[in-house]
């Protein structure tokens, strides 16, 4: 009897133990501890990161750049999870119903619909950002709201990237450059154009141009999500992506899945016109060798879209502390430097120059995007706001119905 | 030659072709010869310089194969046993119940599984990614031990019982010899289930879990066909060489015993 | 066979060892029901979810999705039960040395399917002859035929899909079928032909009896296996029809809570068609087994 009874304490005892040797962090803790305090507590940490793995280049930046600066300066270890930001809100979506206090995530890469739904579902971390050093270095004016959202702390700048579309110019010395010409071009050459199908990022993206097209400018949108003037102008956009659908690659009986695809059309010649949301990618793929040198990209006359990107924490990220020295590095001069060389990603850095020292500035102001990508004044003066969240998944959703669907 | 002789060298030819073809493709699509490009080593030397992240993701895919295998071995031989033993007519249904895991399409539990493993803590771990597979694989293993135990004479054991020896002496000694090419040939089905899953790894390991083919997949879905191919080299040779291994070793264990092989 | 029967105590506690499997697959397929009637999918007792059979039952996407799943399985099926029979009829007659090397036959056995997905996008994919002879589209295309047709029974990426599946399994119906066939006497086949039968008389009689029912045990697990695996059609398959496995991937992973539902019915509907075809198997077998103790 009396072992039995020491035997329930020892339990009892061991468990409280194991279950505070398990407990997540206190959060207090991060969030008010000195930065270098933070530092100190994430060395010889594993930092999870999940973001989309859809482009070689990224991941080979990460797995190398991203992951050797961070255990040389910081002593984390990275492991990159391949995910889509879909996805990862889904899976945080999960946890969270299965009360899974403890997940295996500790830094996402996410914006737009994905920012607002994992906001709305109380999926995320913070706020935090104010414990950031290096978010003093961007424009609070500008990084304060995604896609409309606000971003309240609980998301951090990463990049900003503007939608541009990338051709052969030895195979077309013109390219269109409004969506009437674009649309008189693929109904001459059939077979020769398509975009990824939504909810595919790019996809997704190409469609809205198309909406801001058809309904007279993107204005209207801004103010929120308002569901009769969507209704009212998106019949319009599935009209016309009916219409051209015999035109498209395979006669639109088929859509590349995903971005991937659509570069393998693009590379094989498949198809004439490529899409991507990273302004000087094309250059690095000229670089790597998978693209001609003669590839060009253009953006229409109308504008592009243009849209910032950010990393955020998981509720239940188990190194917080480790999250959050690698996103500050991520955001640091250093990184998003080599972030912004075509090379490595190619898309432009969301520091506000005006902020960094002479050395760093410098380094920015003379940087080589290469022949294949346009001036930055060019894409500054055509680029388009991103349009509220709601609509993103609305779009998606109809999308599939309306045209996919559609027989 | 004789007329037979011809036609069976061109069967031989046509598997030859038909069956090698693939593998020389990925040969030099992994060198990156193919037409308009400069043949490299890119590929092959990608991978010498990510030895970390490929040979993690290729220690992690063989550790839950063999293990499976151990675990699946261990679940069945006892059932198999009562399966072989037994002949009321119930058996043959509770066998084909047994049986039809490795038949249904794994997706359609797969994903019940999933949201139960979120509940238990279960995904994007090792064990979680273990016992999936298990569950799918085990279903070749038992089938192979019933085989097995079904060409084992009862009398044997009993033999061997009434000269006094245990009941794990019993199975060591005079069942598990004539176990062993079954079981081989079971575990080298569970083990190549399990090594080359996709789709339960990464929904049970949610890619946090390392795994050969969600190493390979992004580079197949992304089109870099060179590293794809050359992985898929190293895939194609892991299980190739493990059997050598495996046949080696029964045969030697076998003649150890004085079984013939 | 032995007749003798173990103790009773025995026969109960030898299946302990695969209670968790059994619980595993149970409890995984009942949350998959109870999700696809709504129930359990928020743990927010406010928001309650609507079945999700009225949603895929009235939905003609959710038809052809099924049909083109039905449809792709029978077509690599039956291709695969007649190659991989011939192949095993083929093997059969090489002398030994030949038939060493001819082992090769067992390399898509080894490969992973995304492998043969691979393989098969080196061979088939971009504009090459084979793609071209291979893809139905341009197949039919350049006969002169109306593509609408084709797309209905042969929309892109069916060509990709049914090669990789015949190149993954027909080996395996050869490995099924020669295992068989090694067994069978050659002599049958010597005395049936100098009493007079002819070629085809032999086939039936002789050849088709032993043939048949590995084949078609090859041809079951084929056939269930390409219905509803997901690793060929993500990386191979077209957008429009889906595979199911795909359809219910993405309305898993990139659709909110409310398509839950209607995910978790497909899985259903496709569980209810698997087992169907699992337990027309059983009873095969069953048949099979019979006939062999009357001989």
């Amino acid at each position: 009897m009396r072992r039995a009874h020491r035997a329930l304490i020892t339990a009892v005892v061991a468990a409280v133990v194991l279950a505070a040797a398990c407990a997540p962090e206190a959060e207090v803790d991060v969030l008010e501890i000195e930065f270098d305090k933070l530092e100190e507590q994430a060395q010889g940490t594993e930092v999870r990161f999940a973001l989309w793995g859809g482009d070689a280049r990224i991941n080979e930046w990460i797995d190398t750049y991203v992951s050797n600066e961070l255990e040389g300066r910081y002593g984390i270890r990275l492991t990159r999870v391949s995910m889509d930001a879909a996805q990862i809100v889904n899976r945080l979506l999960s946890e969270k119903q299965a009360g899974r206090e403890r997940g295996s995530i500790d830094l996402v890469w996410i914006n737009g619909e994905n920012f607002k739904r994992a906001r709305q579902e109380e999926l995320l971390f913070g706020p935090y950002t104010h414990r950031i050093p290096n978010l003093e270095l961007t424009d609070p004016e500008e990084v304060d709201r995604d896609w409309g959202f606000p971003v309240d702390g609980y998301e951090l700048p990463w990049g900003q990237a503007q939608f541009v579309f990338e051709y052969d110019s030895a195979e077309i010395p013109e390219p269109p450059s409004t969506i009437e010409a674009l649309d008189l071009w693929i109904r001459e050459n059939p077979g020769r154009f398509t975009y990824p199908q939504p909810p595919d990022f790019t996809g997704a993206a190409f469609i809205r141009h198309l909406l801001y097209h058809f309904s007279g400018g993107y204005e209207q949108y801004l103010g929120g999500f308002d569901r009769a003037l969507y209704e009212e102008h998106a019949e319009k956009l599935w009209d016309y992506l009916r219409t051209i659908e015999p035109y498209l690659w395979r006669e639109g009986v088929t859509y590349p899945a995903d971005k991937a695809q659509l570069d393998v059309l693009f590379e094989r010649n498949e198809v004439a016109f490529n899409m991507s949301y990273t302004q000087s990618g094309a250059q690095g793929l000229i670089d790597a060798g998978r693209y001609p040198e003669t590839v060009r990209t253009f953006v229409l006359d109308g504008g592009t879209l243009t849209g910032i990107h950010f990393t955020a924490i998981p509720f239940n990220a188990p190194n917080k502390a480790g999250a959050m020295v690698a996103s500050n590095f991520l955001l640091s001069p250093d990184a998003q430097y080599s972030k912004n060389l075509p090379q490595n990603w190619g898309d432009f850095t969301i520091l506000d120059l005006s902020r960094l020292n002479s050395e760093d500035r410098r380094r920015f102001e003379t940087l080589d995007l290469g022949a294949a990508t346009l001036p930055v004044e060019v894409l500054n003066e055509r680029s388009l706001p991103e349009i509220p969240a709601e609509y993103v998944d609305a779009m998606d959703e109809d999308w599939e119905r309306e045209v996919l669907r559609r027989e | 030659m004789s007329r037979p002789g011809v036609l069976n060298f061109g069967v031989l030819i046509v598997v030859l072709v038909f069956f090698t073809l693939p593998v020389a493709l990925l040969v030099l699509y992994s060198l990156n010869v193919r037409y308009g490009s400069v043949p490299s080593l890119r590929a092959w030397l990608y991978l010498a310089g990510q030895y970390r992240t490929f040979g993690a993701a290729l220690v992690s895919s063989l550790a839950y194969g063999l293990s499976a295998v151990a675990l699946v071995f261990a679940a069945c031989v006892i059932p198999a046993k009562a399966i072989a033993r037994s002949s009321r007519s119930g058996t043959a249904v509770l066998e084909a119940v047994l049986l039809t895991p490795a038949l249904l399409p794994s997706i359609t539990f797969a994903i019940g599984v999933h949201q139960l493993f979120i509940r238990a803590g279960l995904v994007d771990t090792w064990l979680g990614v273990l016992l999936v597979l298990s569950f799918v694989a085990y279903p070749y293993m038992l089938r192979a031990l019933i085989a097995a135990y079904e060409s084992i004479d009862p009398a044997y054991e009993q033999c061997a019982r009434n000269l006094g020896a245990g009941m794990f002496q019993t199975f060591r000694l005079v069942e598990l010899p004539f176990l062993l090419p079954g079981a081989a040939a079971g575990g080298s089905v569970v083990f190549l289930v399990a090594f080359s899953d996709y789709f339960l790894v990464f929904l049970i390991g949610g890619g946090i879990v390392p795994a050969y083919t969600s190493y390979l997949v992004p580079f197949i879905r992304s089109a870099d066909y060179s590293i794809a191919s050359a992985l898929s080299i190293v895939f194609l040779l892991v299980p190739i060489a493990l059997f050598v291994a495996q046949d080696r070793l029964l045969t030697l264990v076998l003649r150890g015993r004085g079984m013939a092989v | 066979m032995s007749n003798r029967r173990a103790p009773c105590r025995c026969r109960v506690l030898a299946f302990l060892p695969l209670v968790p499997f059994v619980l595993l697959m149970v409890a995984g397929i009942g949350y998959t029901g109870m999700q696809s009637l709504g129930l359990l999918v928020s743990t927010r007792s406010s928001v309650a979810y609507e079945p999700g059979y009225a949603a895929i039952l009235g939905s003609a996407w959710f038809y052809r999705s099924l049909f083109y799943s039905l449809y792709i399985a029978s077509v690599s099926t039956g291709l695969a039960v007649i190659l991989g029979t011939l192949l095993a009829l083929a093997l059969r007659r090489l002398p030994d040395r030949l038939f060493t090397a001819a082992l090769v036959y067992k390399v898509p056995l080894i490969l992973p399917h995304v492998v043969i997905g691979l393989i098969v996008l080196l061979a088939f994919g971009g504009r090459g002859l084979i793609a071209r002879a291979v893809d139905a589209i341009s197949f039919w295309a350049a006969l002169g035929l109306t593509h609408r047709v084709f797309d209905l029974l042969s929309p892109p990426g069916s060509g990709a899909l049914i090669a990789a599946y015949v190149f993954k399994s027909a080996p395996f119906v050869t490995l099924l079928v020669y295992a068989v066939l090694r067994r069978f006497d050659t002599r049958q086949t010597e005395t049936a032909r100098m009493l007079g039968a002819g070629a085809f008389l032999r086939f039936r009689c002789l050849l088709f009896p032993v043939l048949w029912p590995p084949a078609a045990t090859a041809g079951v697990i084929v056939f269930l296996f390409s219905f509803g695996a997901f690793d060929l059609p993500f990386l191979l398959g077209g957008s429009r029809p889906a595979m199911l496995a795909i359809d219910v991937f993405n309305r898993y992973w990139y659709r909110d809570l409310s398509a839950r539902p209607a995910a978790m019915a497909s899985l259903i509907v496709m569980l209810a068609i698997s087992l169907a075809f699992v337990i027309v198997y059983f009873l095969l077998v069953r048949r099979q087994r019979r006939g062999v103790r009357h001989v």
